[in-house]
């Protein structure tokens, strides 16, 4: 069963995204900043995430550029695809100065696309693995 | 058909069938048999209405003690709720904890949006270091920032404010109320705040900025109060009158004296001699001086609307063609051909002759500064129905359309001529020509040379000062 990783301050958001990944088969992990994030990728690795930008402690980009960094010795985690949920206090081409040149940048949604979208392209992206 | 279905089927099916089977088995008018077939009914009743129960009735009531409690708590959904019951049920429980689970993301997205915001506008309306104030129907204040309250004396602290009766800085209160009563879409106004008794704190120029605005939640449209200190700006302007009176003054006299002696030693000179032509370009590199300090003097002078004029019965042909000797030498200096297009009579109007002819040598001095070598000007002028006008021609570069107005402003130049000269001389024209009471303006092409005209009317008038 393919794993998908939810890291998202907002606690309602997070289970809204874990409502409809879980109800489509996937075993989903949460994480409420890039420090929790870190911690369930050293659990075990998910196999796509979903990530929220702005964050209390450790932000997406901080978390993104962590990963990048840990890369260097582990490959496996920053080959993990994932998409990157943006708000409006962002412009894109300050995000893709982190985000876009990250070996598993998928693409950006906005903040509160519908979940099914998202699932969506997870869908497409995983492919038969789930 | 769903398993649910067939399974409801067969228990209605067995409810009905058995007890009459009791019946039909003992045959009719057996007390046996009708309890017999009771007990069937008793027996399959039982087990139907578990399952109606366990299927059915106990998912729908969990939904609907589970949809109260999610609306008591602010749209928050602590657990989605159990999958369970047949599947029609299961169906029903799955959309509606999607449904909750968004509606709360959605809440909790939207309260983040405006909370932020909020957040953003404070701390921009904060920084900046004018007064801003939004003021709503009947003078009510909606928003502003520290610095409006400071200004306008109005304690932090104080509920309900209403302008202007609240305002407390007495300077201010006529402008705020003139704003807040005016009908334009936008007002301003001066305000200067006197010095403290003892000279603190200084005294400060402020400039009072209104807007109306509109908004769809407001039913009336309201007002924004931007009030910005000027002090500065304002020292600066008169600064700078001052050091242009000054120093235009006090290089008129050495000017006057190298004129009158390279004049003096000129006529001394044999004709054609090297001196004399040397004596001449002193000469006119001097009145070429002495014309663009006097652009400066009456630019101040006209902006102050201190210019007093002098006028007097002029004649076109005669003005165009002083200024057409005044600039002959330069223009061949360059290799640019200056003519004159002039009409056969005489043309007469009143003017004051100092002040229209530097405004014909600016223009001219313009021309021959942008046409390239091999290039043409001319000087012209014709009457036209009771005025007269006036038209510098060119082959120079042309400015674009947009610009066309603002050239005539003070200080205004065209990127391509920053630093030739001060900007000055077409602001200076329009000033003078408007006091004229005449018009002057541009028809120019990029590429294909500038055309600049002035009318003046033909009719003697009264100086307007």
């Amino acid at each position: 069963m393919a794993k998908i990783l939810i890291v998202d301050d907002e606690p309602s958001i997070r289970e809204l995204y874990k409502y409809v990944f879980e109800e489509a088969g996937y075993q989903v992990d949460l994480a409420g900043n890039g420090l929790q994030a870190l911690e369930a990728l050293g659990r075990s690795l998910p196999d796509f995430m979903v990530l929220d930008v702005s964050m209390p402690e450790m932000s997406g980009k901080e978390f993104v550029v962590e990963l990048g960094r840990r890369g260097v010795t582990d490959g496996r985690l920053n080959a993990i695809p994932f998409v990157v949920m943006t708000g409006e206090n962002f412009m894109e081409a300050e995000l893709d100065k982190v985000f876009a040149k990250a070996r598993g940048f998928v693409c950006y949604y906005p903040k509160m696309t519908p979940p099914e979208t998202v699932l969506a392209r997870v869908v497409e992206i995983l492919g038969g693995r789930n | 058909m769903k398993n649910s279905t067939v399974k409801l089927n067969a228990l209605t099916f067995a409810a009905a069938l058995l007890p009459a089977l009791a019946l039909y088995s003992c045959g009719p008018g057996s007390n046996y048999c009708l309890g017999a077939a009771v007990i069937a009914a008793a027996l399959v009743s039982y087990p139907v209405a578990r399952i109606l129960r366990n299927g059915l009735l106990l998912p729908f009531s969990n939904i609907s003690g589970r949809l109260k409690a999610f609306i008591l708590a602010d749209g928050r959904l602590e657990t989605p709720l159990p999958k369970e019951g047949w599947s029609e049920a299961q169906g029903v429980v799955s959309g509606l904890n999607r449904l909750m689970l968004e509606l709360g993301a959605y809440r909790a997205f939207h309260l983040n949006q405006v909370v932020e915001d909020r957040a953003k506008a404070q701390a921009l309306i904060e920084t900046i270091t004018d007064g801003v104030l939004l003021v709503g129907e009947r003078g009510r204040l909606i928003y502003s920032n520290q610095r409006a309250l400071r200004l306008l004396g109005i304690p932090a602290q104080e509920q309900d404010i209403t302008l202007p009766a609240s305002v407390g800085e007495q300077a201010f209160a006529a402008a705020v109320a003139e704003a807040l009563a005016g009908t334009d879409a936008a007002l301003k106004a001066e305000v200067s705040v006197p010095p403290g008794p003892d000279g603190s704190p200084p005294g400060k120029e402020y400039r009072v900025i209104s807007r109306r605005f509109d908004l769809a939640t407001f039913k009336r449209p309201g007002r924004v109060i931007v009030i910005r200190d000027v002090t500065m700006e304002k020292e600066i302007e008169s600064a700078r009158e001052t050091f242009f009176h000054m120093v235009t003054h006090d290089m008129r006299a050495p000017l006057s004296s190298i004129q009158g002696y390279a004049q003096l030693l000129e006529k001394d000179m044999p004709p054609g001699s090297g001196g004399k032509k040397h004596l001449q370009v002193i000469r006119r590199a001097s009145a070429r001086l002495n014309g663009m300090i006097s652009d400066i003097l009456n630019t101040v002078k006209l902006e102050r609307g201190e210019m007093t004029l002098v006028p007097v019965r002029l004649e076109a042909r005669d003005m165009c063609a002083r200024v057409y000797e005044l600039h002959a030498p330069l223009a061949a200096r360059k290799g640019i051909t200056l003519s004159m297009d002039l009409p056969a009579e005489d043309l007469f109007f009143s003017g004051d002759p100092r002040l229209l002819e530097r405004v014909l040598c600016n223009l001219v001095g313009n021309s021959l500064k942008f046409a390239a070598a091999g290039g043409k000007v001319v000087i012209s002028c014709r009457g036209a129905e009771g005025e007269t006008l006036f038209g510098v021609q060119d082959d120079g570069p042309g400015i674009p359309r947009e610009k066309q107005q603002e050239i005539f402003e003070k200080y205004a130049q065209l990127e391509e001529h920053k630093y030739m000269g001060f900007g000055l001389g077409l602001a200076m024209c329009r000033m003078a020509v408007e006091l004229h009471k005449g018009r002057i303006w541009v028809e120019s092409e990029e590429g294909r040379g500038s055309r600049f005209c002035f009318v003046l009317p033909c009719v003697p008038q009264a100086p307007p000062r």
